[in-house]
């Protein structure tokens, strides 16, 4: 018996079908970090004013009233997170260590602070091209909790780190933009004399059980100039996020039982590929439970899960802290069971804290 | 494939230009493993093409086009990534077969005469192929993606399957030599 032409193309066909149709990690996180920097070729037939070609005349005009809005508002210092020289905070994107030399920047007196970079923090994924805080490794110092000013409760976490860095976080003040959120985790940078002055502004036993208290909006009407490599406060980009799976119920003292492979298995199918066999993160405050399910991705996989978890109908997005996303689980016996997917970025000792807890 | 989508991408909006790259990339990259049978060739062209569709992306006159218009320069890429293979790196390695079961009709000696016969077509004949019997493009349509008219498709086509049919028949020649004993 010999082969007919459609056999031959049945074996061709069946051959080419065999291999992945995913996208590697690799290829996605270096066209994402590269594009940006890419300036788009214009034709000439669309080169000045792009948007006419699809914008109603109406819609073109209102744009051009509000670029010129835009310019005023950045002309009187109006536009949220843009600041025009000057001290204290800016918005700089992609953090990069500088030598350590004191910086000319005059410190604010304490009585000054400057609340500009609270609009300058990241909820949830970086944009596309941020460039990831580096050293991605380095050993955390000490932990500080932000106190809450007139009020027994704390509103934020300071994270001191090695090499100088230092991570934050502040709980906006619920009548601040309700409703209530964090600024995202940011980063200034400190020198090594710096850092040991910070350790010694902090109020508390550092033998104590409990964080010590420090504000770190307060620290630049606090320190001289030459404890800060950079005093810039940039919004923190982390090389990977943590994503952590857990299942809870309307009753939130009620715990599952259900394991890891259960919860992928409830997840889409999709979202459970990219996230089996990933390592496990450890959680530092032991907030997502006894055995935390917090699998870490580099941020290519993170953003990959997140479309994947999109696509497949599960509610959630950018948060008041964090990336979150939640979908009702079939366990009707059981109770209203919910299960979560919460991203966590990675801080730069390879663990994660819990972003909501401040 | 959604053209507003496109269309925002084109205006230059980041965020939408990446959520093409996540939806689209992955069909990309399966191809251009297919035309070169390579995977880390294949994820530099995919990435060479990704770049070069965002910065070209303003030239696209119709947005609806957008999918077979990615093909062409991901073809393209191919090239430019064989040019590199053929200077740069003598020893092919065989494209990974994850999950043999898939391709039921093929044997060991017809994967191993299709790789081999394959690798022999230039990467005009493989994108053909690959078009069309992977992506199940007509020839119309594989013409419209690589800017060449659906007759020159055709013949291309034929010859590329023509060259894999024989080299099919060679690999069950010894099988049927030995079954005739």
């Amino acid at each position: 018996m010999t082969r007919t032409d459609l056999d031959h193309t049945r074996v061709v066909r069946a051959w080419l079908a065999v291999g992945s149709e995913e996208l590697s990690p690799r290829v996605l996180d270096n066209v994402l970090r590269e594009f940006p920097a890419t300036n788009q070729d214009r034709p000439h037939w669309a080169a000045a004013w792009p948007q006419f070609s699809s914008f109603a005349f109406g819609t073109a005009v209102g744009a051009a009233v509000a670029v010129t809005v835009a310019i005023a508002m950045i002309g009187a210092g109006l536009w949220p997170g843009y600041q025009r020289g000057g001290t204290g905070a800016t918005v700089t994107p992609s953090p990069t260590a500088v030598p350590s030399t004191a910086s000319s920047t005059p410190s604010p007196t304490p009585n000054t602070i400057d609340y500009s970079y609270r609009e300058i923090g990241y909820i949830g994924l970086p944009p596309i091209g941020a460039t990831p805080s580096d050293p991605t490794l380095t050993e955390l110092v000490e932990t500080f909790w932000r106190p809450r000013h007139g009020g027994p409760y704390y509103q934020g976490a300071a994270l001191l780190y090695a090499d100088g860095r230092l991570i934050w976080n502040e709980y906006l003040p619920p009548d601040a933009a309700p409703p209530q959120r964090s600024t995202g985790w940011l980063e200034q940078t400190l020198t090594g004399a710096g850092i040991e002055l910070v350790r010694a502004l902090a109020i508390g036993d550092s033998a104590g059980a409990r964080p010590r208290i420090l504000d770190p909006a307060e620290l630049p009407g606090q320190l001289p100039d030459d404890a800060w490599v950079d005093p810039t406060v940039r919004p923190y980009v982390p090389s990977g996020f943590a994503a952590c799976v857990f299942v809870t119920e309307e009753n939130p003292s009620t715990e599952s039982n259900m394991t890891l492979q259960e919860m992928l298995a409830a997840l889409p199918r999709a979202a459970a590929d990219l996230l089996r066999d990933r390592p496990r993160v450890l959680d530092s405050s032991g907030s997502y439970g006894t055995d935390p399910a917090c699998l870490g991705l580099d941020v290519a996989g993170a953003r990959l899960l997140d479309a994947a978890l999109r696509e497949a109908g599960f509610d959630g997005g950018p948060s008041r802290f964090m990336l979150v996303y939640e979908t009702a689980l079939d366990r009707s016996v059981a109770g209203n069971w919910s299960l979560s997917v919460w991203f966590e970025p990675i801080l730069p000792d390879g663990t994660i804290t819990c972003s909501g807890c401040g | 494939m959604n053209t507003e989508l496109v269309m925002a991408a084109q205006r230059g909006d980041e965020e939408a230009f990446a959520t093409l790259v996540v939806v689209h990339g992955g069909r990309l990259q399966a191809v251009a493993h297919r035309i070169l049978r390579d995977g880390e060739l294949a994820e530099d062209a995919t990435q060479q093409a990704l770049l070069r569709i965002w910065k070209s992306l303003p030239k696209l006159r119709d947005p609806a086009r957008f999918e077979a218009w990615s093909y062409q320069l991901l073809v393209r890429a191919c090239h430019a990534e064989a040019r590199r293979m053929r200077h740069w790196s003598p020893a092919l390695r065989l494209v990974e077969t994850d999950n043999p079961t898939h391709d039921p009709l093929a044997g060991v000696a017809d994967r191993d005469q299709l790789e081999r016969a394959f690798r022999t077509l230039s990467v005009d004949h493989r994108a053909v192929v690959v078009l069309h019997h992977y992506l199940d493009l007509t020839l119309t349509e594989v013409g419209a993606a690589l800017g060449i008219p659906a007759g020159t498709a055709g013949s291309r086509l034929h010859y590329a399957m023509k060259a894999l049919h024989a080299a099919l028949d060679a690999a069950a020649r010894p099988a049927l030599q030995q079954a005739s004993r």
